[in-house]
Protein backbone atom coordinates (compact mmCIF):
# COMPACT_ATOMS: atom_id res chain seq x y z
CA UNK A 1 0.00 0.00 0.00
CA UNK A 2 1.12 3.53 -0.61
CA UNK A 3 2.46 5.82 2.07
CA UNK A 4 -0.13 8.46 1.21
CA UNK A 5 -2.97 6.06 1.78
CA UNK A 6 -1.59 5.05 5.18
CA UNK A 7 -1.15 8.64 6.27
CA UNK A 8 -4.69 9.40 5.10
CA UNK A 9 -6.10 6.67 7.31
CA UNK A 10 -4.07 7.80 10.31
CA UNK A 11 -4.79 11.48 9.74
CA UNK A 12 -8.49 10.71 9.57
CA UNK A 13 -8.31 8.87 12.88
CA UNK A 14 -6.31 11.64 14.59
CA UNK A 15 -8.71 14.27 13.23
CA UNK A 16 -11.67 12.42 14.69
CA UNK A 17 -9.82 12.16 17.99
CA UNK A 18 -9.06 15.87 17.88
CA UNK A 19 -12.72 16.76 17.41
CA UNK A 20 -13.75 14.39 20.22
CA UNK A 21 -11.26 16.12 22.52
CA UNK A 22 -12.21 19.65 21.46
CA UNK A 23 -13.82 20.44 24.83
CA UNK A 24 -10.66 19.38 26.72
CA UNK A 25 -8.11 21.79 28.16
CA UNK A 26 -5.45 22.40 25.50
CA UNK A 27 -2.59 20.81 27.45
CA UNK A 28 -4.57 17.62 28.09
CA UNK A 29 -5.72 17.43 24.48
CA UNK A 30 -2.22 17.92 23.05
CA UNK A 31 -0.67 15.39 25.42
CA UNK A 32 -3.24 12.72 24.62
CA UNK A 33 -3.01 13.34 20.88
CA UNK A 34 0.78 13.10 21.02
CA UNK A 35 0.60 9.85 23.00
CA UNK A 36 -1.81 8.29 20.53
CA UNK A 37 0.20 9.44 17.52
CA UNK A 38 3.37 8.01 19.10
CA UNK A 39 1.56 4.75 19.80
CA UNK A 40 0.56 4.45 16.15
CA UNK A 41 4.09 5.27 14.98
CA UNK A 42 5.63 2.75 17.37
CA UNK A 43 3.12 0.07 16.40
CA UNK A 44 3.86 0.65 12.71
CA UNK A 45 7.59 0.29 13.30
CA UNK A 46 7.09 -3.23 14.57
CA UNK A 47 5.20 -4.38 11.49
CA UNK A 48 7.32 -6.45 9.08
CA UNK A 49 5.36 -5.32 6.04
CA UNK A 50 2.58 -2.84 6.45
CA UNK A 51 -0.78 -3.56 4.89
CA UNK A 52 -4.08 -1.71 5.09
CA UNK A 53 -5.40 -4.49 7.30
CA UNK A 54 -2.46 -4.13 9.71
CA UNK A 55 -3.02 -0.44 10.01
CA UNK A 56 -6.74 -0.86 10.60
CA UNK A 57 -5.99 -3.46 13.26
CA UNK A 58 -3.74 -1.00 15.09
CA UNK A 59 -6.50 1.63 15.05
CA UNK A 60 -9.16 -0.92 15.92
CA UNK A 61 -7.19 -2.03 18.99
CA UNK A 62 -6.70 1.58 20.03
CA UNK A 63 -10.46 1.98 20.10
CA UNK A 64 -12.86 4.55 18.72
CA UNK A 65 -11.85 8.17 19.40
CA UNK A 66 -15.07 8.73 21.36
CA UNK A 67 -14.20 5.80 23.66
CA UNK A 68 -10.76 7.24 24.32
CA UNK A 69 -12.30 10.66 24.97
CA UNK A 70 -14.90 9.17 27.34
CA UNK A 71 -12.19 7.33 29.26
CA UNK A 72 -10.06 10.47 29.44
CA UNK A 73 -13.04 12.43 30.74
CA UNK A 74 -13.66 9.85 33.44
CA UNK A 75 -10.10 9.25 34.57
CA UNK A 76 -8.80 12.81 34.21
CA UNK A 77 -11.87 14.23 35.92
CA UNK A 78 -12.50 16.68 33.12
CA UNK A 79 -15.71 18.60 33.43
CA UNK A 80 -17.81 18.02 30.41
CA UNK A 81 -18.59 21.22 28.67
CA UNK A 82 -21.42 21.63 26.23
CA UNK A 83 -21.29 23.16 22.80
CA UNK A 84 -21.57 26.94 23.00
CA UNK A 85 -24.68 28.56 21.58
CA UNK A 86 -26.50 31.90 21.48
CA UNK A 87 -26.27 32.33 25.27
CA UNK A 88 -22.47 32.17 25.16
CA UNK A 89 -22.33 34.55 22.20
CA UNK A 90 -24.60 37.00 24.02
CA UNK A 91 -22.48 36.70 27.18
CA UNK A 92 -19.29 37.47 25.22
CA UNK A 93 -20.90 40.50 23.57
CA UNK A 94 -22.34 41.81 26.84
CA UNK A 95 -18.96 41.57 28.57
CA UNK A 96 -16.83 42.65 25.63
CA UNK A 97 -18.72 45.58 24.21
CA UNK A 98 -21.05 46.48 27.10
CA UNK A 99 -18.45 48.73 28.69
CA UNK A 100 -18.11 50.74 25.50
CA UNK A 101 -21.84 51.26 25.04
CA UNK A 102 -22.46 52.10 28.69
CA UNK A 103 -19.24 52.82 30.56
CA UNK A 104 -20.67 54.48 33.69
CA UNK A 105 -21.65 51.34 35.56
CA UNK A 106 -20.47 47.83 34.65
CA UNK A 107 -24.06 46.59 34.26
CA UNK A 108 -23.43 44.64 31.07
CA UNK A 109 -20.30 43.10 32.54
CA UNK A 110 -22.21 41.85 35.58
CA UNK A 111 -25.09 40.54 33.42
CA UNK A 112 -22.70 38.84 31.02
CA UNK A 113 -20.84 37.22 33.91
CA UNK A 114 -24.21 35.95 35.17
CA UNK A 115 -24.73 34.26 31.80
CA UNK A 116 -21.23 32.76 32.01
CA UNK A 117 -22.13 31.42 35.43
CA UNK A 118 -25.22 29.74 33.98
CA UNK A 119 -23.37 28.43 30.92
CA UNK A 120 -21.91 24.95 30.72
CA UNK A 121 -19.62 25.74 27.81
CA UNK A 122 -16.76 26.83 30.07
CA UNK A 123 -15.06 24.73 32.73
CA UNK A 124 -15.31 25.90 36.36
CA UNK A 125 -11.63 26.85 36.23
CA UNK A 126 -12.10 28.97 33.12
CA UNK A 127 -15.08 30.66 34.71
CA UNK A 128 -13.17 31.38 37.89
CA UNK A 129 -10.02 32.85 36.35
CA UNK A 130 -11.67 34.15 33.20
CA UNK A 131 -14.88 35.67 34.53
CA UNK A 132 -15.38 35.85 38.30
CA UNK A 133 -11.92 36.95 39.38
CA UNK A 134 -11.61 39.76 36.79
CA UNK A 135 -15.09 41.01 37.70
CA UNK A 136 -14.27 41.18 41.40
CA UNK A 137 -10.95 42.93 40.73
CA UNK A 138 -12.63 45.29 38.23
CA UNK A 139 -15.41 46.22 40.66
CA UNK A 140 -12.80 46.85 43.37
CA UNK A 141 -10.87 49.17 41.05
CA UNK A 142 -14.10 51.00 40.17
CA UNK A 143 -15.03 51.52 43.81
CA UNK A 144 -11.54 52.77 44.66
CA UNK A 145 -11.57 55.07 41.61
CA UNK A 146 -14.99 56.42 42.55
CA UNK A 147 -13.83 57.08 46.10
CA UNK A 148 -10.63 58.70 44.87
CA UNK A 149 -12.46 61.11 42.59
CA UNK A 150 -15.47 61.67 44.85
CA UNK A 151 -13.90 62.21 48.24
CA UNK A 152 -10.53 63.70 47.47
CA UNK A 153 -11.24 65.32 44.15
CA UNK A 154 -7.71 66.56 43.60
CA UNK A 155 -6.56 66.94 40.08
CA UNK A 156 -3.96 64.18 40.12
CA UNK A 157 -6.34 61.79 41.84
CA UNK A 158 -8.97 62.53 39.21
CA UNK A 159 -6.55 61.43 36.55
CA UNK A 160 -5.72 58.28 38.48
CA UNK A 161 -9.45 57.66 38.89
CA UNK A 162 -10.04 58.15 35.18
CA UNK A 163 -7.30 55.63 34.45
CA UNK A 164 -9.02 53.27 36.89
CA UNK A 165 -12.29 53.66 35.04
CA UNK A 166 -10.67 52.99 31.69
CA UNK A 167 -8.89 49.89 33.00
CA UNK A 168 -11.80 48.47 34.98
CA UNK A 169 -14.65 49.39 32.67
CA UNK A 170 -13.11 48.91 29.25
CA UNK A 171 -9.85 47.01 29.20
CA UNK A 172 -10.64 44.37 31.81
CA UNK A 173 -14.04 43.29 30.44
CA UNK A 174 -12.58 43.34 26.94
CA UNK A 175 -9.68 41.14 28.02
CA UNK A 176 -12.10 38.85 29.84
CA UNK A 177 -14.29 38.49 26.77
CA UNK A 178 -11.28 37.74 24.56
CA UNK A 179 -10.04 35.09 27.00
CA UNK A 180 -13.47 33.45 27.26
CA UNK A 181 -13.88 33.56 23.49
CA UNK A 182 -10.46 31.97 23.01
CA UNK A 183 -11.43 29.16 25.36
CA UNK A 184 -14.48 28.40 23.22
CA UNK A 185 -12.17 28.31 20.22
CA UNK A 186 -13.18 25.94 17.50
CA UNK A 187 -16.29 24.78 19.33
CA UNK A 188 -18.04 27.89 18.09
CA UNK A 189 -18.83 27.74 14.37
CA UNK A 190 -17.05 30.12 12.05
CA UNK A 191 -20.30 31.95 11.23
CA UNK A 192 -20.80 32.77 14.91
CA UNK A 193 -17.25 34.12 15.07
CA UNK A 194 -17.95 36.27 12.03
CA UNK A 195 -21.11 37.67 13.65
CA UNK A 196 -19.26 38.45 16.89
CA UNK A 197 -16.44 40.11 14.97
CA UNK A 198 -18.85 42.26 12.95
CA UNK A 199 -20.75 43.41 16.03
CA UNK A 200 -17.56 44.06 17.98
CA UNK A 201 -15.98 46.05 15.17
CA UNK A 202 -19.12 48.08 14.56
CA UNK A 203 -19.25 49.02 18.23
CA UNK A 204 -15.54 49.59 18.81
CA UNK A 205 -14.67 51.35 15.59
CA UNK A 206 -16.88 54.43 16.18
CA UNK A 207 -15.72 54.59 19.79
CA UNK A 208 -12.10 54.47 18.66
CA UNK A 209 -12.81 56.98 15.89
CA UNK A 210 -13.98 59.46 18.51
CA UNK A 211 -10.38 59.61 19.76
CA UNK A 212 -8.88 60.62 16.42
CA UNK A 213 -8.09 64.34 16.65
CA UNK A 214 -10.34 66.50 14.52
CA UNK A 215 -8.76 68.31 11.59
CA UNK A 216 -9.83 71.52 9.95
CA UNK A 217 -9.35 73.06 6.56
CA UNK A 218 -10.69 76.16 4.83
CA UNK A 219 -10.56 77.95 1.52
CA UNK A 220 -12.09 80.95 -0.20
CA UNK A 221 -13.82 80.51 -3.54
CA UNK A 222 -16.49 81.98 -5.73
CA UNK A 223 -19.71 80.49 -4.48
CA UNK A 224 -21.92 78.61 -6.85
CA UNK A 225 -25.07 80.48 -7.79
CA UNK A 226 -24.82 83.20 -5.17
CA UNK A 227 -26.24 86.47 -6.55
CA UNK A 228 -24.82 89.94 -6.15
CA UNK A 229 -21.22 88.91 -5.87
CA UNK A 230 -19.89 90.66 -8.93
CA UNK A 231 -19.00 94.15 -7.73
CA UNK A 232 -17.91 96.96 -9.99
CA UNK A 233 -14.26 97.90 -10.51
CA UNK A 234 -12.62 99.29 -7.37
CA UNK A 235 -15.40 97.92 -5.22
CA UNK A 236 -15.02 95.13 -2.63
CA UNK A 237 -14.30 91.54 -3.60
CA UNK A 238 -17.08 89.21 -2.53
CA UNK A 239 -16.58 85.46 -2.24
CA UNK A 240 -17.49 82.51 -0.09
CA UNK A 241 -15.52 81.18 2.87
CA UNK A 242 -15.70 77.40 3.20
CA UNK A 243 -14.34 75.78 6.33
CA UNK A 244 -14.65 72.18 7.42
CA UNK A 245 -13.96 70.42 10.69
CA UNK A 246 -13.34 66.73 10.01
CA UNK A 247 -13.81 64.01 12.60
CA UNK A 248 -12.13 60.64 11.87
CA UNK A 249 -10.57 62.48 8.99
CA UNK A 250 -9.67 60.40 5.97
CA UNK A 251 -11.49 57.26 7.15
CA UNK A 252 -14.60 55.94 5.40
CA UNK A 253 -16.57 56.77 8.54
CA UNK A 254 -15.57 60.45 8.43
CA UNK A 255 -18.12 62.98 9.66
CA UNK A 256 -17.84 66.73 9.21
CA UNK A 257 -19.03 70.04 10.56
CA UNK A 258 -18.80 72.51 7.69
CA UNK A 259 -19.19 76.24 7.92
CA UNK A 260 -19.75 78.65 5.05
CA UNK A 261 -19.90 82.44 5.16
CA UNK A 262 -20.26 84.98 2.40
CA UNK A 263 -17.54 87.59 2.84
CA UNK A 264 -16.50 90.82 1.11
CA UNK A 265 -13.21 92.63 1.57
CA UNK A 266 -11.79 95.85 0.22
CA UNK A 267 -8.34 96.01 1.81
CA UNK A 268 -9.57 97.84 4.94
CA UNK A 269 -12.34 95.68 6.36
CA UNK A 270 -13.96 92.29 5.92
CA UNK A 271 -17.73 92.25 6.00
CA UNK A 272 -20.29 89.48 5.96
CA UNK A 273 -22.72 89.23 3.04
CA UNK A 274 -24.48 85.99 4.08
CA UNK A 275 -24.28 83.22 6.60
CA UNK A 276 -22.81 81.76 8.58
CA UNK A 277 -24.31 78.44 7.59
CA UNK A 278 -23.41 75.37 9.63
CA UNK A 279 -25.07 72.08 8.82
CA UNK A 280 -23.40 69.03 10.33
CA UNK A 281 -22.92 65.92 8.23
CA UNK A 282 -23.52 62.69 10.06
CA UNK A 283 -21.32 59.75 9.30
CA UNK A 284 -22.33 56.14 9.88
CA UNK A 285 -20.20 55.98 12.99
CA UNK A 286 -20.08 59.52 14.31
CA UNK A 287 -22.89 61.90 15.09
CA UNK A 288 -21.88 65.54 14.73
CA UNK A 289 -23.60 68.43 16.43
CA UNK A 290 -22.93 72.14 16.07
CA UNK A 291 -23.21 74.08 19.30
CA UNK A 292 -22.34 77.49 17.97
CA UNK A 293 -21.45 79.04 14.67
CA UNK A 294 -20.47 82.70 14.79
CA UNK A 295 -18.90 85.56 12.88
CA UNK A 296 -17.19 88.42 14.67
CA UNK A 297 -15.54 91.60 13.35
CA UNK A 298 -12.33 92.81 14.91
CA UNK A 299 -11.06 96.41 15.41
CA UNK A 300 -8.39 96.01 12.75
CA UNK A 301 -11.03 95.21 10.15
CA UNK A 302 -10.42 91.46 10.03
CA UNK A 303 -13.08 88.87 10.73
CA UNK A 304 -13.15 85.79 12.98
CA UNK A 305 -15.27 82.82 11.92
CA UNK A 306 -15.67 80.20 14.62
CA UNK A 307 -17.53 76.96 14.99
CA UNK A 308 -18.01 74.90 18.10
CA UNK A 309 -18.95 71.31 17.36
CA UNK A 310 -18.85 67.84 18.84
CA UNK A 311 -18.79 64.30 17.52
CA UNK A 312 -20.24 61.31 19.36
CA UNK A 313 -19.84 57.65 18.48
CA UNK A 314 -23.23 56.36 17.30
CA UNK A 315 -22.72 53.02 19.03
CA UNK A 316 -21.13 54.40 22.19
CA UNK A 317 -22.81 57.64 23.24
CA UNK A 318 -20.30 58.27 25.99
CA UNK A 319 -17.41 58.38 23.58
CA UNK A 320 -16.86 61.56 21.72
CA UNK A 321 -15.00 64.81 21.51
CA UNK A 322 -15.88 68.40 21.15
CA UNK A 323 -13.80 71.26 19.98
CA UNK A 324 -13.80 74.80 18.75
CA UNK A 325 -12.19 75.86 15.53
CA UNK A 326 -11.66 79.41 14.36
CA UNK A 327 -10.27 81.17 11.33
CA UNK A 328 -9.24 84.76 10.84
CA UNK A 329 -9.83 86.54 7.54
CA UNK A 330 -7.57 89.54 7.05
CA UNK A 331 -8.78 92.59 5.08
CA UNK A 332 -6.68 91.48 2.10
CA UNK A 333 -8.68 88.22 1.85
CA UNK A 334 -6.27 85.74 3.44
CA UNK A 335 -7.16 82.96 5.88
CA UNK A 336 -5.26 82.10 9.03
CA UNK A 337 -6.34 79.13 11.11
CA UNK A 338 -6.35 80.05 14.78
CA UNK B 1 -36.45 -4.05 29.77
CA UNK B 2 -35.73 -4.47 33.43
CA UNK B 3 -33.29 -7.29 32.76
CA UNK B 4 -31.47 -5.24 30.15
CA UNK B 5 -30.86 -2.43 32.60
CA UNK B 6 -29.47 -4.90 35.10
CA UNK B 7 -27.11 -6.34 32.50
CA UNK B 8 -25.83 -2.85 31.65
CA UNK B 9 -25.28 -2.15 35.31
CA UNK B 10 -23.14 -5.23 35.59
CA UNK B 11 -20.93 -4.40 32.60
CA UNK B 12 -20.62 -0.88 33.96
CA UNK B 13 -19.48 -2.27 37.28
CA UNK B 14 -16.94 -4.57 35.65
CA UNK B 15 -15.65 -1.66 33.58
CA UNK B 16 -15.29 0.44 36.72
CA UNK B 17 -13.50 -2.34 38.56
CA UNK B 18 -11.23 -2.85 35.60
CA UNK B 19 -10.47 0.85 35.41
CA UNK B 20 -9.75 0.97 39.12
CA UNK B 21 -7.45 -2.04 39.05
CA UNK B 22 -5.81 -1.11 35.74
CA UNK B 23 -3.86 1.78 37.16
CA UNK B 24 -2.20 -0.54 39.68
CA UNK B 25 -1.45 -3.04 36.93
CA UNK B 26 0.27 -0.20 35.08
CA UNK B 27 2.20 0.70 38.22
CA UNK B 28 3.13 -2.97 38.73
CA UNK B 29 4.48 -3.24 35.18
CA UNK B 30 6.44 -0.03 35.59
CA UNK B 31 7.77 -1.20 38.95
CA UNK B 32 9.80 -3.90 37.19
CA UNK B 33 11.26 -1.49 34.63
CA UNK B 34 10.50 1.67 32.70
CA UNK B 35 8.59 1.22 29.45
CA UNK B 36 7.46 3.29 26.50
CA UNK B 37 3.79 3.71 25.66
CA UNK B 38 3.30 1.10 22.98
CA UNK B 39 5.39 -1.44 24.89
CA UNK B 40 3.37 -0.90 28.07
CA UNK B 41 0.09 -1.19 26.21
CA UNK B 42 1.22 -4.43 24.56
CA UNK B 43 2.29 -5.91 27.89
CA UNK B 44 -1.11 -5.11 29.35
CA UNK B 45 -2.97 -6.41 26.29
CA UNK B 46 -1.13 -9.73 26.52
CA UNK B 47 -3.15 -10.48 29.66
CA UNK B 48 -6.65 -11.49 28.60
CA UNK B 49 -9.53 -9.36 29.84
CA UNK B 50 -7.46 -6.46 31.14
CA UNK B 51 -7.58 -4.01 28.26
CA UNK B 52 -10.37 -3.68 25.76
CA UNK B 53 -9.41 -0.49 24.01
CA UNK B 54 -5.69 0.21 24.08
CA UNK B 55 -6.12 3.95 23.58
CA UNK B 56 -7.75 4.29 26.99
CA UNK B 57 -4.42 3.50 28.70
CA UNK B 58 -3.05 6.91 27.78
CA UNK B 59 -5.51 9.06 29.75
CA UNK B 60 -4.72 6.79 32.69
CA UNK B 61 -0.97 7.37 32.26
CA UNK B 62 -1.62 11.10 32.16
CA UNK B 63 -3.57 10.92 35.39
CA UNK B 64 -0.85 8.92 37.09
CA UNK B 65 1.68 11.49 35.93
CA UNK B 66 -0.48 14.33 37.25
CA UNK B 67 -0.82 12.51 40.57
CA UNK B 68 2.97 12.14 40.74
CA UNK B 69 2.93 8.34 40.71
CA UNK B 70 4.55 8.10 37.30
CA UNK B 71 7.02 10.35 35.51
CA UNK B 72 7.89 10.59 31.85
CA UNK B 73 11.16 11.12 30.04
CA UNK B 74 12.43 10.86 26.49
CA UNK B 75 14.89 8.27 25.32
CA UNK B 76 16.45 7.84 21.91
CA UNK B 77 15.39 4.83 19.94
CA UNK B 78 17.64 2.73 17.72
CA UNK B 79 14.88 2.69 15.12
CA UNK B 80 12.88 5.85 14.61
CA UNK B 81 12.20 8.97 16.67
CA UNK B 82 12.78 9.34 20.44
CA UNK B 83 10.26 7.58 22.67
CA UNK B 84 8.31 8.85 25.65
CA UNK B 85 9.12 6.50 28.52
CA UNK B 86 7.15 6.09 31.72
CA UNK B 87 8.84 5.44 35.06
CA UNK B 88 7.30 4.76 38.48
CA UNK B 89 8.04 7.26 41.27
CA UNK B 90 8.47 6.70 45.01
CA UNK B 91 4.86 7.83 45.49
CA UNK B 92 3.78 5.34 42.83
CA UNK B 93 5.61 2.50 44.60
CA UNK B 94 3.94 3.52 47.84
CA UNK B 95 0.49 3.47 46.19
CA UNK B 96 1.21 0.10 44.60
CA UNK B 97 2.30 -1.35 47.95
CA UNK B 98 -0.90 -0.13 49.58
CA UNK B 99 -3.06 -1.57 46.82
CA UNK B 100 -1.27 -4.93 46.87
CA UNK B 101 -2.13 -5.62 50.50
CA UNK B 102 -5.68 -4.25 50.20
CA UNK B 103 -6.26 -6.22 47.03
CA UNK B 104 -5.24 -9.58 48.44
CA UNK B 105 -7.54 -9.07 51.43
CA UNK B 106 -10.39 -7.96 49.15
CA UNK B 107 -9.83 -10.81 46.70
CA UNK B 108 -9.83 -13.51 49.37
CA UNK B 109 -12.88 -11.97 51.05
CA UNK B 110 -14.83 -11.93 47.78
CA UNK B 111 -13.61 -15.42 46.88
CA UNK B 112 -14.65 -16.81 50.26
CA UNK B 113 -18.15 -15.35 49.98
CA UNK B 114 -18.64 -16.32 46.34
CA UNK B 115 -17.51 -19.90 46.99
CA UNK B 116 -19.80 -20.26 50.02
CA UNK B 117 -22.80 -19.43 47.87
CA UNK B 118 -22.19 -22.22 45.36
Amino acid sequence: MTATHASQIIDGYLKRLDSELSSFPTARRKELEAQIAEHIAQARQELPAETDADLLTILDRLGEPDEIAAEARASLDITTTTKPGPVEIFALLLIGVGGVIFPILPVAWVLGTGLVWRSRAWTPREKYFGAYLPLVVGLAILVISALASGIFGRHLLLEVAFLGFVIANLLMPLGTAIYLAARLGRRLPILAWAAIAIIAVSVFLPAAAAFIPARASAFIATPFGEPGLTPGPGGPVCKGFYGTVRYASGLPIEATAPVSVGICWDGNTVTKSWGPDCYPNYGPALRVQVQSCTVESLQDGSMIISIQSSATATTAPFFGQSGGMAWRITPDGHITQL
Amino acid sequence: MHRMVRAEDRTGLIAQMRRGALEYCVLALLATRERYGFELVQNLAEVDGMVITEGTIYPLLTRLRKDGEVETFWRESSSGPPRRYYRITAAGREALKGFRSEWSRFRSAVDTLLESGR
